[in-house]
């Protein structure tokens, strides 16, 4: 498991290294993306804190999110608490 | 075998999920307080970086360009060398113009002398996923918020909005939501709202001819060129006909720009 986290973070962080460099800001949200629905919140979310730093506020009609990739991040942790208490239960037999 | 699930159980929120929301709490706020103190630290750091991981690209396109089709390349070259025959004799003509222009300005006491501090593009779009570009100058070489921002000489593509220590953001003409007042051909007054990608659209009375390739300017006592009409639609029975203009370079090439920094 330790090892299976850690090539999760390797990853994650291969994907937003590229995005950066890349100039491909949605590698940038897959990385964040992967760190958070794998439960590494903190990492995610100080990553999108990073980016939201880095790329400045949104124009137009999304300016009124001020933060959205740590709006993304957050997306990610309600998806992630969802799919725990709701939608995996329901693949175990064992349990109504 | 049927067991009783202990969901009902979870419904108090954990210590660290509340630990975990009071974080997120407090970074948002410091975020609202210290944004751009700490984006200026971050851009501090990562402006080295990314002026470095540009020149490397340059460099590595200059190495992989001499594996390509020497056919392909005599192409390119011939079909260069047209267009430059055609723009430089343009070109002439126009700044011909332009100094004939300042000059006449000059002769009515309107002398223009800022100066003009050239800058290298650190991010763009699709870099940047709004109508931003980043700059390598900032505060420390006199920019200061609501500079415009040319491509070269005067084909303006956007303002300074956030000034840093060591770099700068550019909000192009063309970012979405942005809104400018413009004069098609200098004369006509026109709303230009931003598309995004380097496009803008605005409403003109269906009585005023527009054609595809009419120039629209900054109201300004310099000529402040920042779009051209790429496309006009008029629709019938309706009174006002939709412009679709480009600004005039491609914000996704741009590598370097003038920032024209107002005088005090």
């Amino acid at each position: 498991m330790e090892r299976f986290n850690l090539l999760i973070i390797i990853i994650s962080i291969a994907f937003i290294g590229a995005g950066l460099l890349f100039s491909f800001w949605p590698l940038v949200l897959a990385g964040i993306a992967l760190l958070v629905l794998y439960g590494h919140t903190a990492f995610g979310v100080s990553a999108a804190l990073l980016f939201d730093l880095i790329y400045g506020e949104p124009t137009g009609v999304l300016a009124f999110l001020y933060f959205p990739f740590i709006l993304f991040a957050l997306l990610c942790v309600v998806l992630r608490i969802v799919a725990l208490r709701v939608i995996l239960p329901r693949g175990d037999l064992g349990t109504l | 075998m049927t067991t009783i699930s202990n969901n009902r159980r979870r419904k108090k929120i954990s210590p660290r999920a509340a630990f975990f929301l009071i974080i997120i709490a407090v970074v948002l706020c410091a975020g609202l307080l210290w944004r751009d103190a700490a984006a200026n630290l971050v851009w501090k750091m990562l402006s080295p970086v990314l002026s470095m991981r540009n020149e490397a690209a340059v460099s590595s396109t200059g190495f992989f360009g001499g594996f390509a089709s020497n056919v392909k390349l005599a192409e390119e070259n011939r079909l260069l060398h047209e267009a430059l025959a055609s723009t430089t004799s343009l070109l002439v003509d126009r700044n011909f113009l332009y100094a004939e222009n300042l000059d006449l300005k000059r002769r009515l006491g309107r002398t223009i002398t800022n100066p003009i501090l050239l800058a290298a593009v650190l991010m763009r779009p699709p870099g940047i996923p709004y109508g931003t570009l980043m700059i390598d100058v900032g505060s420390r070489d006199g920019v200061r918020e609501g500079d415009l921002v040319s491509s070269s000489g005067s084909s303006y593509v956007g303002r300074i909005s956030t000034v840093y220590d060591t770099t700068a953001r550019v909000t192009l003409f063309s970012a979405p939501g942005q809104t400018h007042q413009g004069l098609l051909r200098g004369e006509v007054p026109l709303t230009l709202v931003g598309q995004g990608s380097g496009s803008m659209s605005g409403e003109v009375p269906v009585g005023i001819g527009v054609s595809v390739g009419d120039p629209v300017l900054l109201p300004s006592i310099t000529p402040e060129f920042i779009a051209r009409v790429s496309a006009v639609n008029h629709p019938e029975g309706q009174s006002f006909q939709s412009v679709y203009l480009s600004i005039p370079s491609n914000p996704l090439e741009l590598r370097f720009v003038e920032v024209h920094i107002r005088g005090n």
